[in-house]
């Protein structure tokens, strides 16, 4: 088991070392307002009038996925927790917008 | 206090040494997925190209950082580096030089599985923070994807751990040892391998998963707006994350580090750590291969296929295993 120390460094040296190294990349940026996409045609920046307001449904998920999965981690034997979390598994998965089952 | 140093210069060297065998592991995918399209591959830098892709990272860090107008540059440095940085630590818990990582306690899968789940969020959130159309529909795409293989991919691991009846990394390398009922799990959580492998294909967007960058359609969606620095550590990202997820697959699913050990008495100290290596990159490596042979065999899917194949055929094998599971664990 790690103690605080030695958590605080395992986060922060990492974390120091990866930026330092971002550093050294050269940070010049192009000086133009107009700047090429992909295609190498240049044209205006545009902002997207489509709004992710689903990416609010993703973090849910994340969340909501880590705690079912650790309520089946938990539990190594048949139990009322293993078929209420893959009830529950099921029934998010049917609820969910995703575009197969608009079809 | 001195522990805390040695440990301090442990996490230095250690972060250093993966950055290393991410670049190794571009080499090796590289130069494998040449072979069979019967290309050369990297040749240049160094002995069969090994130091090419260390080349590619100081090439793009001396790159122009191009940034279209409107883009919330300061989210997509801390983006660049926080995704790295998830990965670096998500390699301290591989059991590599024995049977517990750099780190280990009670609950480390968990621990492992969240980091995973965020890492992804980086993909789909960093591709928002740019004003551009391309970038965004990779995100959208990327976001369809992350629904898709995440379940099926956790219960494959749950699988594991249901075997193990432990929460911790060092207990479930044994999982595939135990046998009962004259069954040993390592045959019964073949079908939870198949799923772990494909949901890690999709995580890496590898092919036929690559939908969210498709050159041919949207000009590398999500990392189209990508140069520079910031390409080179999302580059470097994506090999951390092939390495350490081929480590998890070796570690969860093939035994991780153990294996026959040939130990002269008196050396201990230096075979152990040697031989649970050995067995820990052999494995590894089989499971990259087994991904890159896969990627030049296949070509791309249409996002409805593959949420088809997900929500469908590998969401409903990996429910069958935990049945079987369930029914073996009764015997």
């Amino acid at each position: 088991m790690i103690g605080i120390i030695e958590a605080t460094l395992l986060i922060i040296l990492p974390l120091v070392l990866l930026a330092i190294i971002y550093a050294m990349g050269r940070v010049a940026k192009r000086k133009t307002g107009r700047e090429p996409f992909a295609s190498g045609h240049k044209f205006p920046s545009i902002y997207i009038p489509y709004k992710p307001w689903w990416l609010y449904y993703i973090a849910f998920f994340i969340l909501w996925d880590i705690v079912v999965i650790f309520i089946l981690f938990m539990v190594a034997e048949v139990s009322i927790y293993v078929i209420v979390s893959l009830a529950i598994l099921i029934v998010t998965m049917i609820a969910y917008p995703i575009r197969t089952l608009r079809r | 206090m001195f522990e805390e140093i040695m440990f301090g210069i442990k996490v230095i060297v250690w972060t250093f040494a993966v950055i290393f065998i991410a670049f190794l592991t571009e080499w090796f995918y590289r130069k494998v997925l040449a072979h069979m399209q019967h290309r050369v591959g990297p040749k240049l830098a160094g002995t069969v190209g090994i130091l090419q892709p260390i080349a590619d990272f100081i090439k793009l860090m001396r790159k122009h950082q191009l940034s279209p107008e409107g883009t919330d540059d300061p989210l997509v440095d801390f983006t660049a580096i926080f995704g790295l940085w998830i990965m670096v630590i998500l390699t301290m818990v591989l059991p590599i030089f024995g049977t517990e990582g750099l780190i280990g306690f009670h609950g480390d899968v968990v621990f492992v599985l969240a980091l995973l789940a965020i890492a992804s969020l980086v993909y789909i959130i960093t591709p928002y923070l740019f004003p551009s159309p391309y970038p965004t529909i990779g995100a959208g795409r990327r976001a369809e994807l992350y629904l898709s293989y995440e379940i099926p991919m956790f219960l494959a691991f749950a699988a594991v751990v249901f075997v193990a009846g432990s929460l911790k990394i060092s207990d479930i390398i044994y999982a595939v040892t135990i046998v009962k009922g004259g069954i040993p799990a390592g045959i019964l959580l073949i079908p939870a391998l198949i799923v772990a492998v494909i949901s890690s294909m999709a995580r890496l967007k590898k092919i036929p998963f690559d939908i969210p960058e498709a050159e041919t359609e949207i000009a590398g969606g999500w990392e189209a707006e990508l140069a520079g620095r910031r390409l080179a550590f999302f580059n470097l990202l994506t090999d951390m994350k092939l390495f350490t997820l081929s480590g998890l697959i070796a570690t969860f699913f093939l035994g991780g580090p153990l294996g026959p050990m040939f130990v002269v008495s008196g050396l201990e100290w230096l075979l152990v750590p040697f031989w649970h290596a050995f067995w820990f990159f052999l494995k590894t490596i089989i499971v990259i291969y087994v991904i890159t042979a896969i990627s030049a065999a296949t070509a791309r899917f249409r996002i409805d296929q593959v949420l088809r194949i997900f929500w469908n055929k590998l969401l409903s094998l990996s429910i069958i295993q935990i049945v079987i599971l369930l029914v073996w664990w009764g015997l």
